[in-house]
């Protein structure tokens, strides 16, 4: 029964056509290129699809992405489009933001009610994001042909109240000037959400980056990938000393697929303007908001479950 | 008068089991499987177990491979707010084997009730289980036997053994080839082969069957589960290599600066 286009995966216990996860890894890759994303969010159900455990699949994922986002990060940075500064301080509230959600989905699990909190923060978030986005980008695209970069320019009342707060600080490689608490204050709600769903939390810095920190789209996906590289350079380790969940074999074949991908998305990504990026990200999340939406509503063929699935 | 420990009395039991089938007529039933070691390695995606045996001529044959039966704890999904499905309430099923995979020369109903008890779904229906939230209870069994089959660690099927004619002495042979799923884990089964007739089991015969990992699953799996940290490190570390790999091949691709 055994193939040479099979491979057996110790940790997720079951063995995987290797075509099948190189292309997904692949198509995940494009897509993290593109819009600066982890693609956890996409790739993780995909997985669980594939008969991997969920546990193994998102932690075999974040070991994937420190792959993906390496040679995406690298692309971006030749490009010139990593803001390394901003990049750490949305880090270190990430990690600060992290520590606090993992804690916080502890006692939840304890209390019986994680699963629901998990699944009802997924969708808001994907539903708030991506209609916001979606909704945003096409007013724009409509309203002004002259920016690729789609910001608004109206000096709104939050535009005034970042700009009266402390500690500013100007970030060349991205135009603009903010409070140092920017950064580490929105990175740090980023990081409490990402481990409450159990994500790198690409999908919601873009958006983050985007409108709150008014970055301009291009310098917000490669500083994506730089951040989402050292948290999941974290989530790998930490995952494996302490729950053994990440299957090397398996983050190794979803790699070269995804790899490969990020360079022709980074490359892709830099040909479109910036609000056709946004829509197509919005409607990206938005397709998964709508089938993890229909997850919840519709009575399930089986009505067990193993411990540790959404 | 002293006791013997249990392990000897079992010794005892086997060797005299062994002499009195010795002792046996040359026809009696006897089983056999090839390869009785599954070697889980880097390729392995499900094995067909070689089946073959004897026993009484013009009798149906029910093949089982069943792993140690343990405790199974699962989620419920019941309907929250009257509308949305979630993992609520904790299911225990009682001394469920991890896989259990039944083939028949026939259907199992037509052998008649003693062999009907070795179907799934019968199986099923003595299994014993608790819910923290009774209230909302669903049909448990079912609903398990449902999850298995779904994931190919339950299984049964009709047909695929195939009996030579009978012998002399009342004796039939019999050969099966018979699939393990990809999913199958490392540790210890156990093969049977029942023999119905004229509705009665007349003879019931088991070999165990051990699967384990080798090569490269074998080295990585000790790697993650006795030194954690140390694989984290490297699964990072070749992430981290294979990522700039990459990168720079496609550097010295697109010629960029």
């Amino acid at each position: 029964m055994g193939s040479f286009l099979h491979l057996y995966l110790p940790i997720a216990g079951n063995s995987v056509n290797i075509a099948a996860v190189t292309a997904l890894g692949g198509v995940v890759g494009l897509l993290s290129g593109i819009f600066g994303v982890g693609g956890g969010f996409l790739m993780t159900p995909l997985l669980i699809m594939m008969g991997i455990p969920p546990t193994v699949a998102a932690a075999s994922d974040s070991n994937q992405i420190v792959g993906a986002s390496t040679s995406g990060t690298l692309a971006h940075f030749r490009l010139g489009n990593v803001d390394v500064k901003m990049g750490l301080l949305l880090l270190v509230g990430g990690v600060a933001g992290g520590t606090l959600g993992v804690q916080i989905i502890k006692l939840l699990r304890q209390l019986g009610n994680a699963d629901f909190l998990i699944n009802v923060t997924y969708v808001l978030m994907l539903g708030l994001i991506g209609g916001y986005m979606f909704m945003e980008s096409l007013q724009s695209m409509r309203r002004c042909k002259q920016s690729d970069t789609g910001e608004p320019k109206t000096e709104s009342g939050y535009a005034r109240f970042i700009g009266k707060l402390p500690w500013q600080m100007d970030f060349p490689c991205s135009g603009i000037r903010l409070s140092v608490l920017m950064p580490l204050v929105l990175g740090g709600l980023v990081g409490i959400l990402a481990a409450i769903m159990g994500v790198g939390g690409g999908f919601i810095m873009v958006p983050v980056m985007v409108y709150l920190l008014r970055m301009p789209m291009h310098v917000v996906v490669g500083t994506s990938l730089f951040q989402i590289l050292f948290t999941c350079v974290n989530v790998t380790i930490m995952q494996s000393a302490q729950n053994h969940t990440v299957d090397f074999m398996l983050a190794l074949l979803l790699l070269i697929g995804s790899s490969i991908g990020a360079q022709v998305g980074a490359v892709v990504g830099k040909k479109l303007p910036g609000d056709r990026l946004k829509i197509l990200l919005a409607s990206l999340v938005l397709v998964v908001m709508g089938k993890m939406l229909l997850d919840l509503l519709v009575q399930p063929a089986v009505l067990l479950a193993y411990m540790g699935g959404h | 008068m002293t006791r013997l420990p249990n392990r000897c009395r079992v010794r005892m039991l086997l060797w005299l089991s062994l002499a009195l089938l010795a002792a046996a007529p040359a026809g009696a039933a006897n089983l056999d499987v090839m390869p009785k070691t599954v070697c889980i390695g880097a390729g392995y995606d499900g094995a067909v177990l070689k089946i073959s045996g004897t026993v009484p001529a013009a009798s149906d044959v029910v093949l089982r491979f069943s792993g140690s039966p343990a405790d199974l704890h699962l989620r419920q999904k019941e309907k929250v707010f009257g509308l949305l499905w979630m993992n609520r309430s904790m299911v225990t099923f009682k001394n469920i084997p991890g896989v259990c995979l039944v083939q028949s020369s026939r259907l199992l109903g037509e052998m008649g009730p003693a062999a009907a008890a070795y179907g799934l779904e019968t199986w099923s229906a003595g299994v014993k289980f608790e819910n923290d939230h009774p209230d909302a209870a669903i049909d448990g069994p079912r609903e398990l036997l449902r999850l298995k089959m779904q994931e190919g660690l339950f299984r049964e099927t009709i047909g695929g053994i195939t009996f030579s004619p009978p012998s002399a002495d009342g004796a039939q042979a019999f050969s099966a080839d018979f699939p393990v799923p990809a999913a199958l884990s490392p540790g210890n089964y156990r093969l049977e082969a029942i023999a119905f007739k004229d509705g009665a089991m007349c003879t019931r015969l088991s070999v165990p069957v051990r699967a384990e990992l080798t090569g490269l699953p074998a080295w990585l799996s000790s790697l993650a589960h006795a030194h954690g940290a140390i694989y984290g490190v490297l699964a990072t570390a070749i992430a981290l290599v294979a990522g700039l790999f990459i990168g720079m091949i496609f550097q010295g691709r697109s010629g960029a600066h």
